[in-house]
């Protein structure tokens, strides 16, 4: 076994022993136990390699990381499916099992039901890094904002239910804007309660969001030099309405616009996060390679500020991205996820010769073959 | 489901009508009737006729009521000076079974949620209005539903009534009575905490 460092001290390890699908996407049974710091998954196309890799995060966050509909779990033709794993938390084993069935979700730990999903989100986290994530700086803001959101309510509670609350009032409040324009009645009190309502939760979102990026912008410059070898500056700025004027603010004095538009125009559910290097957005003028190092750089920022916030070690997920990265990019990337701060690796490649390869002899790696 | 009578298939649709009522429920409902004797079903008809035919909404709170005015506005023994207002018949219903509320209320018939289409002119809020101005209410009690919906009532309320001295009140929210801390949720229990109440709501120590 490797040796842990000082770091690994402060931080616990939490890991995943082994796991049992039932009716999970393609499979009908199955277990699979992964005993090494490292686990290698390999298999043909279409041979599930993913979908083992999609069932762990389910354990963690009892949602999937790549399909919205929790029906597309289910084994085709199957009305229901069960994941069961056995965790290690702070020392002790701990089996986590989720069972779905017609709609229904279940959560289970050492076979006791959970009350509430949320009293299990934050005990285990995992990161995952798949192809499709270059999306995260492709595409528009929204996914950007999720991803802020779901690192953010990992960590403080408060955000989290401030964020469910402000969204709630934020469709009553486009419900009245609408109802206005069918049968204008010239009473604004409603409007001044849900003012009140979305300026206290979304100033203390802003506060957040703000302190948030200041503390994870140094993470991901690291960990890009250290991907790419490059010495370009990297920029992070955060655009929100709110810099300019408080959301108390924008909500009276943009009545107006928000009246014949139908809807809340400002606010933090309109707040973007613009990627930059060397003084140039990342979307439009940065290489392919650029591009690949910064995500894996916000990924691996991610894993770190998660394990600082929540004092242990994520599970990091890798999906198929050897076939991506050139050798000194990949090379980097293995020394960066074998050193201190990281833990347990789950990854998965057509080839097993190329992962054993690109970690070395010596290194202790189990492999699943499917 | 086949029915070989028409007049029987009718009532069963009647029934489940109903909230809860499935066709087979509706149809042992149905049976039930058919052994009964006809002067008896007779009765239950006539009083389900009757109830909707006869019963009115109180004039002053809107609850239900057999004239004018409900038993509870009639009740000369019941505190007037004291209005709790309340989304419907079911939370009336509610407080009278505590027994340990003797002023009148007030049934908003909703709460508002522009979500739902429902607004002020919806609600019998210009009722409350005028009857605070006229009828020389102390105190409204808010017993409303501790979520958005409801605290934008709260909020609604309490800005139309601003400039009429009324001292206006909510319900206490917080841990349920013989409810165990480790079992109420944590935003109950961080509410409960931010709100906390001298010990003398509770207990007394003084003159011992």
């Amino acid at each position: 076994m490797r040796k842990y460092k000082n770091f690994r001290s402060f931080f616990r390890l939490n890991t995943i022993k082994n796991i049992t699908l039932v009716q999970f996407r393609n499979y009908s049974s199955g277990t699979f136990s992964f005993t090494a710091p490292v686990t290698c998954i390999t298999g043909p196309n279409g041979s599930g390699k993913t979908n083992l890799l999609d069932a762990v995060y389910y354990l963690c966050y009892s949602k999937s990381y790549f399909s919205a509909y929790q029906q597309n779990s289910v084994q085709m033709g199957m009305d229901g499916f069960r994941v069961e794993g056995l965790f290690t938390h702070e020392g002790r084993d701990e089996l986590i099992s989720c069972k779905w069935k017609q709609g229904k979700k279940e959560l289970f730990t050492n076979g006791t039901l959970y009350e509430k999903f949320t009293d299990h989100i934050g005990k285990y986290a995992a990161v995952i890094i798949a192809p499709d994530d270059m999306e995260l700086i492709n595409e528009g803001s929204e996914l950007r904002r999720k991803w802020v959101d779901s690192i953010l309510s990992q960590t403080d509670r408060e955000y989290l239910e401030r964020l469910m609350h402000y969204q709630r009032v934020l469709l009553q409040r486009n419900a009245w804007l609408k109802l206005q324009s069918i049968n204008p009645s010239g009473d604004y009190t409603e409007l001044e309660y849900y003012n009140a309502q979305l300026a206290g939760d979304g100033t203390y979102i802003y506060e957040q969001r703000s302190i948030f990026i200041a503390r994870f912008l140094p993470l991901l410059s690291d960990f890009y030099h250290q991907l790419s070898g490059g010495k370009e500056v990297i920029a992070v700025t955060y655009e929100t309405d709110m810099a300019k004027k408080p959301m108390a603010q924008w909500l009276e004095e943009n009545l107006q616009h928000d009246l014949r538009l139908q809807r809340t125009l400002r606010g933090i559910h309109k707040d973007d996060w613009d990627f930059e290097l060397n003084e140039s957005s990342l979307k439009s003028f940065a290489s392919q390679g650029q591009k690949k190092s910064f995500l894996f750089a916000l990924k691996l920022a991610q894993y770190t500020y998660l394990s600082i916030e929540q004092k242990h070690l994520p599970i990091l997920l890798l999906d198929d991205i050897f076939e991506k990265l050139d050798q000194q990019r990949m090379e980097a990337l293995l020394r960066i996820i074998r050193g201190t701060g990281f833990g347990q690796v789950l990854l998965t490649d057509t080839h097993a010769e190329r992962v054993r390869a690109a970690f070395g002899e010596q290194e202790e790696i189990e492999f699943i073959r499917l | 489901m086949v029915f070989s009578s028409k007049l029987i298939e009718d009532a069963v649709q009647e029934f489940s009508r109903l909230p809860g009522i499935g066709k087979k429920t509706a149809l042992r409902m149905v049976l039930q009737l058919l052994k009964m004797e006809k002067g008896d079903v007779d009765g239950f008809t006539n009083a389900l006729s009757k109830m909707r035919h006869e019963v009115q909404f109180c004039a002053d709170c809107h609850n239900v009521s057999d004239g004018l005015v409900c038993a509870i506005c009639g009740n000369r023994a019941r505190n007037n000076s004291q209005v709790c207002v309340v989304e419907n018949i079911r939370d009336v219903i509610a407080i009278e079974s505590t027994q340990q509320y003797n002023g009148l209320y007030h049934v908003l018939g909703g709460i508002l949620s522009p979500l739902d289409g429902i607004g002020p002119e919806q609600l019998n809020i210009t009722t409350l209005h005028k009857r605070v101005k006229d009828k020389g209410v102390e105190e409204l009690i808010m017993a409303l539903s501790p979520t958005i919906e409801g605290d934008t009532t709260v909020y609604y309320i309490a800005r139309q009534l601003q400039g009429i001295t009324l001292r206006i009140t909510t319900i206490a929210r917080g841990i349920s009575f013989g409810g165990e801390l480790e079992y109420a949720d944590e935003m109950t229990l961080a509410k409960s905490i931010a709100k906390r109440l001298p010990i003398e709501n509770y207990v007394s120590v003084n003159g011992k």
